[in-house]
Order: structure tokens, then C-alpha cells, then sequence
């Protein structure tokens, strides 16, 4: 399998390994499972037909799904209620997969192994650049809980530590009040900072670029008028009505934003800190 | 920079939306964008939005605006204020959301996600520009058969994947619908729906629907309420006069990015290109007084190319067959002459005397020609298709007695033609041919004759026109693909239609405007065919068809030339009006052929000035 087919089908395992599918067997570039119908319902999109099902109190058998990751895999040993499916980079089953797993993996507690853990609140944050194009980051923060001291870029640390899905038994977890609000004030507050130090150009260009549009409008509508003044009172109107929606549009297409949006949170339980750039403690806030 | 002093805590149930919301309309009709509308994004989580917006302000007044959207945080207040899970799946998680990380403004991140499609370099290279350079609106005007529709997915499902549209709304003729919406899925698994009835405008997020459609009530009001991320209307070519409601439709539409798709963007008259423009970028061009001042030196010749070209590069993209990069594959022209029976040939020279001698009375009496045109256009075509006519012309109430004599003679002339030599020679030639075949008329009258020989010949026909619903002419196409040998096609059914899998075109007729010519063979000529295109031209000797087909296939050359030029060279309708004048006001073939050749010469001398005008690449 080349790379792309590679990752591809490592993912694909690790979800159904995860979601509690059953696998089948089957040749080894090929993935058959059987899907527990929560994980069915997510993807493959049939609301009228669990409608149907849920309603009638029917009770149909599991889907099987056949996934080839390579177009040259053999189909012969297809169960013969499954469909051989190519899974290719954005095809509708990633895309259904991808979503059925930020949807379950948005929060999370976990635990390194033994001794004396302290608690951190970790996050993932998507930061967006947005005009009429985007540019996006995908940050990661952790909060210690007791000190308030927050580590950046946290979760290449955090992969590399093997944590846990469960308490460890002999483990001393150190209980902290967490008061939910207040950390995500602080995450929004230091993702702030960080926004701020970056270079934005990109926005300067943008509001130039609407000034710019909106100048070039602006003159437009107004020879408009002026013309249609003279000739045609009565369209003086529309054509206004007309200036107003495509300020309207431009300003919508090409004014600077930013957009923050923390995507995931863990309870993380950690024996020592996840990294040694604290980048700010704002207990005091 | 720094934080504005009063930070807003206005929450909102709904997403971003443009501060010039505030501001009222004038008017009814046109409406700004709505206040709640939903956000633009794609991979928002599917919770109720809660939005936190504050001001930033740069030594220069307001820099960007930043917005804190806090849906994890009621998520987790719906899960009781405690993250659980478990990590493994919370790693899953972050590795598909960095699949939906664009990690830089300038590179296309559809890509590497097309499943069904490897994109040509100038079809990439065509949509990075449209959103970097152009942002999101742009006059998509290669010729045809380079794949403009491919070039559109890409920046529809770039700007999905970026989250930057969510609502798209696709226009397009009503037999291109399912088309359109199967192709975004199998190339682009972009999950498109055909508008069906009034609910799907705000069912689905991308639509493909007919602009005949979305402009009658009640649809035009839904689309109208509604604000579109993308806008794509495709054959936007009937947009060309901003007089027409689907200009009007179009123009009202509150959309954030718009891309117009046409091979034929100006096809009699500059005006035509401003309207388009206009719609892109009001102002691009100036007001309309200030675009003739400084660009138009007659209806189709500007006065400065290079100005006229720099202007609208900044909303327009064509790419060219010559340009190269792809490899098209050869296209073989023939004519071949049939010779009509006696009958036939007394026929057409009694049809064509009548209408020379009517053309010069109605256009002393200031009436209209019209009627005589399309006759002398079908006695061309076929004997049965100027009968129709023949017997139309006789309801005219203004017709004396002398007139309706003679048309009543020449309709009992057109039906005792005891054989077709034309038809008969189309039924040898798809004997020969063995393989599947287009076959364009230009009339429904001709396309059912056709019909009726072909299946008597036992040679398997479908035929497919524009009076058809989408679903017959995807059943016709089907039906062609996989039944039957001949498929019978008159322009206005054929336009848009991709028939790759076929690579034979017979020209029945020809029609007198160049850019239908091109329309046609661009059914089967573009990217996709994988053979040699074969197109053969019937012309019947002795007739005007003789020297139309003399002078578009050899004075003109338009078969060799790639013909998407012709529209910027010749204008159509001009060159139909002139063909017309030419055959009509010739007393004699002499004097015919010398009007034609000055005709040719006229349309060569144009072919470098004007193909600087359009022809750059934006």
C-alpha cells in the first residue's frame, strides 16, 4: 500500500477499533466490519430508513462494510451482504468517518501511568484568518488546574506520553475545584495573546481591498444616480436599494475576521508538566 | 494594535453576518444579506452557536473584527460540566480535524480530496486564481470543451473544504440539472440536489437548479430570501441583457462569491460583456456612458484591446485550446456534396425564386422577413421542414391572392418530392459508419422525418431536443449511450450535454451562426475524448448549404481554427445577418460568390485585432 492508502487504512482500523465494530476477516489491505447501529447511523446518512426501523420495532441485521483501500484489491471475498467500497482521501465514507469521530472524540479524560497525577484542562482551538479566503491553525493548550500555568502546543508532548482511557489503580490523582468558566476564560484570553503576536498583513491587505471596492462602488452608484436623476427619476430607487446589497455583500465577502473556536477538551490527569514553555499565568485574572 | 475598551457580549443564536446589515434597504427587491443568516462554516459541530464578537483596532481605525464561538463550552455544560471520554477516540478526533486545517491562503487543499477527478494544470491553475487573485468572482470564459464545469467544482469545493461557503446555489438550463448535480458528486463528492419544489431552496445546502425555474413564483421569492455563499450560473451567456429577468434575478440574488460560466461571453455586441461584468463587479468598467467612451469604437470592435483587456482581466479567466497543455485529440471535417433528384432541385430553385421576389416586396413594404429566412434556411435542410413552413405561411391574413396561389403550388410541390436524397444518403452513411453517431438539425420538423427514415431503416434513434424535461433527456442520453446508434439533437436540446463516448458528428444542416457550429462538435470534441472526432457536413450542390459550407469550412476555416474565436471575430448574429443580405440581394451566383469572398476576407483581416481582445488569459 502506498502512503496515502497506508494512513488511510490505519485510521479506518483505529475508528472501528475504538467504536466497538466487529472485524471480519478479510485479506489484509481490505477492512471488513461489522457496525454496531449507533456508529451505522453516523455513517451512512439514512434517517428515513432508522425512522422506519425505530418505528416498526424491526430488528435488521448489522451492516457490514467491505473497504478496499487499493482499486486493485480483491472483491472475491466480499461478504455477500456487503458492497466493495474504494476508500479514497474525500470520499463521502472519510468524510462520514471524520465526522463521527470529532463528534465522539470532543471531550476525553485521561491518565499517564501511576505515582502522584496532577489535573490539566487540554484543549484543541481552531484559529481562522478569514476575508474572502482562510488560513487556519490548529493550536493546543493545556491549563494546569492547581497553578493556572498554561503550556502551549501541548498535544505532539501529550501523544508521545502513553495515557490511558482509565484511572491507573495505584495512582494518586490530586483533586482540584474546577471551575469550568473561568478556565475557558483563561484559554480564550491566552489564545487572544497568541492571535495578537501573529503577523496580520493578510488583514491590512483585506480592509485595503474592501476600501478599495468599496471606493470603486461608491463611485459607480454615484454616476448612476446622477444620470438616472436626469433620465429616469423613477429608477433612482431600485438602483439604491441595488447600492446598499452590494456594499452589503462586499463587506460580507471581504471585511477581516477572526475566528476562534476551541474543538475539543480533555480532563488530563499527568505525573509531570506537558512541556516546558509555560507561555503565561493569568491565576490573578 | 489593541483590544477595543468595551468588548461586545452580544450573543447571537445565528453566525457571522456583515455589519452592513443595519443598514435598511430602499427598496423592496433587493435586500442586504440577512441578520440571521447562518454561519459559512462547514465543519461547525452541529449545536446551537454562541457568539462572542470584539472589535480590534489597528493605529489606523477597526483591522479585523474576532470572534470567540463557544459551542464547546455548552456542549460540555451539557454533559454536566465534565469532559469524559476516551482519549484514544479524543486523538482520532484531533487527526480529523487537521485534515480540515487550510494551512495556507494560497494553496488549494482540494487536492489531494478529489476523489473522482485528476484536474488539468490550467483547470488548477484557473480556479487558484479565481480565488487568490480574484476572489471568488470571475467570468469563467474558456472555449468549449476545456472544462469549465471542472473548473468551477474546484472552487466551489475549495471554498467548502475552507468553510467559506456552506449555501451554494448552481443555475444552470434545465437539461444540464442532473448533470451538474451528478458530477459534483462523482467528481467532487460535493453531495449536490437537484431543486425539485419549493422546499428544497432551504433543504439542501448545494442546489442545482433550472434558471427558467428559479425565476417564476413562488421559487423567485424563496431564492430571494435566502443569502447564497457561492453563486454559479452556468451558460451565463443568457445574462447578456440586462434587461431579462434572469439578468434581474441574478443581479438580486445576495450572494457572497459569484462565478458566470460561458464560452461565449460576447457574441454581437460589447454591451454584452458590461452586462456580464456589471454583475461580477459593478463598476468594473465604469457606468455605461464612461465603458462606451473609453472602450467601444463600434458595437463589436473596441477601441483599445489591450485597455478593454487589462479592464475586465481582473474578473475574467479564458484559457484557449492553442494556449496548449492539453492534448486534444484530431478532429477530421469533410463535406460532402449530395446532388438533388430533379424534383427535389425544381423544389428548391421554385422556394428560392419565391422568396427572392417576397424578400424585396415585404422589405419595400417595411414587413417583416423573417418567415422567408427560416424557409429559405429549411428548403436547405430538408423538403419536409419547408413544407411545415409552406403551410404556415398560408394563415397569414395579409397574404393576396396572387401570394397564396403560389405558396399553395409550392406546398403541393414539397409533397409530391417522390424521394430524399439527402436522407437516403444519411442512412448509407450511418450503415458505414457502424458505430454511434450525433446528427444536428437545426429543425424539429427535419429531426422527426429523420426520425421516422432512420427507424424505418431498422437503425436503432433517440432523438433529443429542448422542448424536453431534464429527466426524458437524461433517459434520451442514457438511452443513446447504452441502445441506441443515433442520436438525433437539435442545438438548443444538445447545449451543455457531454457525449464523449460518441466521436461521430454529422451536420444535417448547418446553422449560419459559428458559435452553434462549435456548440455542437464541443458535445464530443473536449476533454474526455479519448478518439479521433469525425465531423461531416452535408451540403447540398447548387444550394445556398453549397456555399455555406464553402465558406465556414474552407474560407474560414472555422473547423481547423479552434471556432470559440469566432464569437469575438465575427459577433453571430452580424455574420447570420450578413449571410442572409449576401444570398438575398445577389441577383446572380456571381455576384453570390464575390460577396462571400468579400465576406471571408472581411472576417480574416478582424481575426488578429479582435482575438487580441479577449483572448488573454484574464
Amino acid at each position: 500500500m502506498v502512503e496515502d492508502e497506508h494512513s488511510l487504512f490505519d485510521y479506518c482500523e483505529r475508528y472501528f477499533r475504538h467504536v466497538g465494530a466487529l472485524q471480519k476477516p478479510a485479506p489484509s489491505d481490505v477492512l471488513c466490519v461489522e457496525l454496531p447501529r449507533d456508529v451505522d447511523k453516523e455513517l451512512t446518512d439514512r434517517p428515513f430508513y432508522w425512522m422506519w426501523v425505530e418505528a416498526m420495532n424491526e430488528t435488521p441485521a448489522n451492516t457490514v462494510l467491505y473497504l478496499k483501500f487499493n482499486p486493485d484489491s480483491t472483491d472475491a471475498e466480499a461478504p455477500p451482504e456487503s458492497k466493495p467500497e474504494l476508500v479514497v482521501p474525500g470520499c463521502y465514507r472519510m468524510l462520514r468517518l471524520y465526522a463521527s469521530a470529532k463528534a465522539r472524540g470532543a471531550f476525553a479524560a485521561a491518565y499517564e501511568t501511576g505515582g502522584v497525577l496532577f489535573p490539566y484542562a487540554v484543549f484543541v482551538v481552531k484559529v481562522s484568518f478569514v476575508s474572502d479566503r482562510r488560513m487556519d491553525f490548529l493550536e493546543s493548550y493545556a491549563i494546569d488546574l492547581q497553578t493556572f500555568q498554561v503550556y502551549g502546543d501541548v498535544i505532539p508532548e501529550l501523544l508521545n506520553r502513553a495515557l490511558l482511557d482509565e484511572r491507573p489503580q495505584h495512582a494518586r490523582l490530586i483533586a482540584t475545584p474546577i471551575d469550568m468558566d473561568k478556565v475557558f476564560s483563561l484559554l480564550l484570553r491566552c489564545v487572544r495573546l497568541d492571535v495578537e503576536a501573529r503577523d496580520h498583513q493578510w488583514a491590512i491587505d483585506a480592509r485595503r481591498r474592501l476600501e478599495l471596492e468599496l471606493g470603486r462602488l461608491d463611485d459607480y452608484y454615484t454616476s448612476l444616480h446622477e444620470q438616472t436623476r436626469v433620465i429616469d427619476p423613477q429608477h433612482i430607487l431600485p438602483h439604491a436599494a441595488e447600492r446598499e446589497l452590494r456594499i452589503a455583500e462586499i463587506v460580507w465577502r471581504t471585511e477581516p475576521k477572526i475566528e476562534v473556536r476551541p474543538l475539543q477538551m480533555a480532563l488530563v490527569y499527568l505525573g509531570a508538566p506537558p512541556g516546558p514553555n509555560a507561555t503565561s499565568a493569568l491565576a490573578d485574572m | 494594535m489593541r483590544l477595543a475598551e468595551e468588548t461586545s457580549g452580544r450573543r447571537a443564536t445565528a453566525g457571522l453576518r456583515p455589519p452592513a446589515c443595519n443598514r435598511q434597504p430602499a427598496t423592496a427587491g433587493l435586500q442586504p444579506p440577512a441578520c440571521n443568516r447562518r454561519p459559512a462554516t462547514a465543519d461547525q459541530q452541529p449545536l446551537a452557536l454562541i457568539l462572542l464578537t470584539s472589535n480590534y483596532f489597528g493605529s489606523e481605525g477597526v483591522l479585523y473584527t474576532y470572534h470567540e464561538h463557544t459551542e464547546l463550552r455548552t456542549l460540555l455544560t451539557e454533559h454536566g460540566n465534565m469532559p469524559v471520554g476516551k482519549w484514544s477516540m479524543f486523538t482520532l478526533a484531533y487527526e480529523a480535524h487537521q485534515q480540515s486545517v487550510s494551512e495556507s491562503f494560497d494553496e488549494l487543499t482540494c487536492l489531494g480530496v478529489l476523489p473522482g477527478l485528476v484536474p488539468f494544470d490550467h483547470q488548477i491553475e484557473t480556479a487558484r486564481r479565481v480565488i487568490n487573485d480574484l476572489h471568488g468572482r470571475a467570468l469563467l470564459a474558456d472555449e468549449v470543451g476545456l472544462g469549465k464545469t471542472i473548473e468551477a467544482g474546484l472552487v466551489l469545493k475549495e471554498y467548502l473544504l475552507r468553510g467559506l461557503v456552506k449555501k451554494a446555489l448552481i443555475l444552470v438550463p434545465a437539461s444540464l440539472v442532473l448533470q451538474w448535480t451528478r458530477e459534483l458528486g462523482e467528481k467532487f463528492a460535493i453531495p449536490a440536489f437537484a431543486q425539485r419544489n419549493e422546499w428544497s431552496w432551504t433543504t439542501y445546502d448545494v442546489l442545482v437548479a433550472s434558471i427558467d425555474t428559479t425565476k417564476r413564483e413562488p421559487h423567485r421569492s424563496q431564492v430571494l430570501s435566502q443569502d447564497w455563499d457561492l453563486l454559479i450560473v452556468d451558460e451565463a451567456h443568457k445574462l447578456k441583457n440586462s434587461k431579462t429577468r434572469n439578468w434581474q434575478i441574478v443581479n438580486q440574488l445576495r450572494k457572497k462569491y459569484l462565478l458566470l460560466v460561458t464560452a461565449t461571453p460576447v457574441q454581437n455586441d460589447m454591451r454584452e460583456l458590461y452586462n456580464l461584468i456589471n454583475l461580477l463587479r459593478p463598476g468594473q468598467l465604469g457606468s455605461q456612458e464612461a465603458f462606451r467612451s473609453a472602450h467601444v469604437s463600434s458595437k463589436r470592435v473596441p477601441k483599445d484591446p489591450r485597455a478593454l483587456r487589462s479592464a475586465i482581466s481582473e474578473v475574467m479567466v479564458r484559457n484557449r485550446r492553442l494556449d496548449g497543455g492539453v492534448e486534444f485529440t484530431e478532429r477530421f471535417v469533410e463535406a460532402l456534396q449530395v446532388k438533388l433528384s430533379p424534383e427535389e432541385q425544381g423544389l428548391y430553385d421554385a422556394v428560392t425564386e419565391f422568396i427572392r421576389d417576397e424578400y424585396v416586396r415585404r422589405k419595400e413594404r417595411q414587413r417583416s422577413v423573417l418567415s422567408l429566412i427560416t424557409l429559405q434556411r429549411e428548403i436547405c435542410s430538408s423538403s419536409y421542414a419547408a413544407m411545415c413552413t409552406l403551410e404556415t405561411m398560408q394563415r397569414d391574413k395579409h397574404l393576396t391572392t396572387v401570394e397564396l396561389a403560389r405558396l399553395r403550388e409550392l406546398h403541393h410541390q414539397a409533397e409530391s418530392v417522390p424521394n430524399y436524397t439527402k436522407v437516403n444518403r444519411v442512412i448509407e452513411l450511418v450503415r458505414e459508419i457502424d458505430d454511434k453517431v450525433i446528427l444536428f438539425t437545426e429543425y424539429r420538423a427535419t429531426q422527426d422525418f429523420l426520425l421516422y427514415m432512420l427507424q424505418q431503416s431498422n437503425i436503432r434513434t433517440v432523438i433529443y431536443r429542448g422542448g424536453y424535461k431534464r429527466g426524458k433527456k437524461d433517459w434520451m442520453k442514457d438511452l443513446f449511450e447504452h441502445r441506441a446508434q443515433v442520436l438525433i439533437a437539435t442545438e438548443a436540446g444538445g447545449e451543455g450535454i457531454n457525449l464523449q463516448f460518441c466521436n461521430q458528428v454529422i451536420n444535417f444542416d448547418l446553422p449560419w451562426n459559428p458559435m452553434r457550429i462549435e456548440q455542437r462538435i464541443g458535445r464530443v470534441h473536449r476533454l474526455g475524448q479519448t478518439r479521433p472526432v469525425h465531423i461531416r457536413n452535408f451540403s447540398t450542390a447548387g444550394t445556398i448549404e453549397e456555399y455555406m459550407v464553402t465558406l465556414l469550412q474552407d474560407k474560414i476555416r472555422m473547423f481547423e481554427l479552434i471556432i470559440g474565436e469566432l464569437d469575438v471575430i465575427l459577433g453571430a448574429k452580424a455574420f447570420e445577418d450578413d449571410l442572409m443580405r449576401t444570398f438575398m440581394e445577389s441577383h446572380d451566383d456571381a455576384e453570390v460568390r464575390a460577396r462571400l469572398s468579400a465576406l471571408s476576407k472581411r472576417v480574416q483581416m478582424r481575426e488578429s485585432s479582435a482575438g487580441e481582445t479577449c483572448h488573454g488569459r484574464g
